[in-house]
């Protein structure tokens, strides 16, 4: 393989050989250090690959032998050098080519983000841009490392970051930090209050004082159990206080009512078969629309749907190049009033109502109770949706020392 | 000392000390893959190519190496690949 690749540089001849002592001609030519390969008999005449470099030895070498050695084809780039070399504009083209390539590939051209979630992109990019990485840097001015460091000093949610840069592709990979649940110091003293508006139908505490017991209506925010404990009596002269971090288990009986209205009439969204495509070229950090030669304009349509895709030139994936095609085309609609019934608007009314529910309480809420009223007007339908739902109600709130007495 | 009597003693010395024939008297070394190629290390030269054989000369004798569809994978000064469909090798002295 590598030999081959070697003969393609040196170049390389296949040569016709004929004449009464041709063996005599190779064994003399090979003494002489003339490599020959895939000989092939051929009636009279012998077909051979040797070098470049060989066949000149090997015309001494026929003439004391008595031989012909004629050159039947020519391989390799100094052949393909010389014909350019007659060629000259040809030549000069691909130098230039070569020469833009290089030229070309020495900036980045693309930058990718990925592993964000919470983060902004958009942010990133900007900060970048600030910090040196842009669309068309220069790529051996780019300070890998400071980058990486000032993204992590300056973006808190980072919590590893590199930059690679392959070809003209710049990607940042990017591991957010994991969000920690914001947990109460439980050695800080502190209340347990109602979450939500409920009547308390269960309360386990195992430390703190509760002031309410099953039963009790209890508003959002009250204090169920208190984290200051009474001790002794005034009675006594021995009344102190003392503080804790209340623990409770409290559940509770929860009311929900929710709304929803259903218009009775919508409109239905077609798409006929009429598109229009509009495209864009950036060439660097300018652009220009191609004009329109063929198809519709998107200004004859009253509704459309627009979809955008980015194309950019490249020498594969890793060698993208400052050219990008936008291809921004829109999809005509047709808006047709349509009417639903009253049993399919009562149908969407449940379903919205479910999917709500689903969104709004935990996974460990019990829903014991659930009506729906409808009402109807002309124009929509109207869903009441009440609930009674057992949950978990407490939250540790924690006490202001300073508005206690000690 | 004629000739004869010292390749006999330097081929002996060889064998006393053990050391590769083919390096210390340019025996010829003849290696077949299956009945498709050929290797000849240390041969003298090209004798004949025909149509259905291929001769060589080597430091002891002539090998003739008959087939079909035979062809010169590589030769050079030290060694000869042949390929092709190898039928029978005959050593001539």
């Amino acid at each position: 393989m590598f030999i081959k690749i070697w003969y393609f540089f040196t170049g390389y001849v296949r040569i016709e050989i004929a004449g009464f002592s041709v063996e005599r001609f190779i064994s003399q030519a090979t003494a002489k250090g003339v490599v020959f390969w895939n000989m092939q008999r051929n009636g009279a005449k012998f077909v051979a690959y040797i070098t470049k470099k060989d066949f000149a030895h090997s015309k001494e070498i026929s003439q004391k032998t008595g031989t012909k050695v004629e050159a039947a084809a020519v391989f390799g780039l100094p052949y393909i050098l010389a014909r350019l070399k007659k060629r000259l504009f040809l030549f000069l083209g691909g130098l230039a080519f070569a020469a833009s390539m290089l030229l070309l590939t020495s900036f980045v051209w693309r930058i990718d983000i990925i592993g964000t979630d919470r983060l902004d992109d958009g942010e990133i990019i900007t900060f970048l841009e600030q910090n040196g990485l842009t669309f068309g840097s220069f790529r051996r001015n780019i300070a890998y490392r400071d980058i990486e460091s000032a993204l992590i000093l300056e973006f808190l949610d980072i919590a590893h970051v590199s930059l690679n840069i392959t070809g003209t592709r710049a990607t940042i990979s990017i591991a957010e930090s994991i969000l920690v649940a914001e947990t109460l110091d439980t050695s800080l003293p502190a209340d347990i209050v109602a979450a939500k508006d409920a009547v308390i139908v269960y309360m386990a505490t195992t430390a703190g004082q509760p002031l309410l017991r099953p039963g009790d209506v209890v508003a959002a925010g009250e204090v169920i159990v208190a984290g200051e404990l009474v001790l002794g009596s005034a009675e006594e002269g021995n009344l102190s206080h003392a503080h804790t971090h209340a623990v409770s288990e409290v559940w509770g009986r929860v009311y929900y009512a929710m709304h929803f209205e259903i218009p009775l009439t919508y409109f239905e969204k077609t798409f006929t078969n009429r598109v229009s495509r509009g495209y864009t070229i950036h060439v660097g950090n300018g652009s220009f629309n191609l004009p329109r030669i063929f198809g519709v304009s998107q200004d004859e349509f009253l509704y459309s749907v627009t979809t955008e895709n980015r194309w950019q030139l490249g020498l594969g994936a890793n060698l993208p190049l400052p050219f990008v095609r936008t291809t921004t085309t829109h999809y005509e609609l047709v808006r047709h009033l349509r009417t639903r019934s009253t049993d399919a608007a009562k149908d969407l009314a449940i379903e919205l109502a479910n999917r709500r529910i689903d969104e709004e309480l935990g996974i460990n809420a019990d829903i014991i109770d659930k009506q729906i009223i409808f009402t109807e007007n002309e124009r929509a339908l109207m869903a009441e949706v009440f609930l009674i739902v057992i949950e978990r109600i407490d939250l540790a709130k924690p006490i202001e020392m300073g508005t206690y007495d000690e | 000392m004629g000739v004869r009597a010292t390749q006999r003693l330097k081929r002996r010395l060889v064998t006393a000390l053990e050391l590769p024939k083919d390096v210390a008297l340019g025996l010829p070394v003849t290696t077949m893959m299956g009945n498709e190629e050929v290797f000849v290390s240390n041969h003298k030269g090209l004798l004949e190519y025909g149509a259905g054989h291929i001769r060589l000369a080597t430091a002891v004798g002539k090998i003739k190496i008959f087939g079909s569809n035979m062809i010169l994978k590589e030769i050079t000064a030290e060694s000869v690949s042949i390929k092709g469909r190898v039928e029978k090798i005959i050593w001539e002295a």
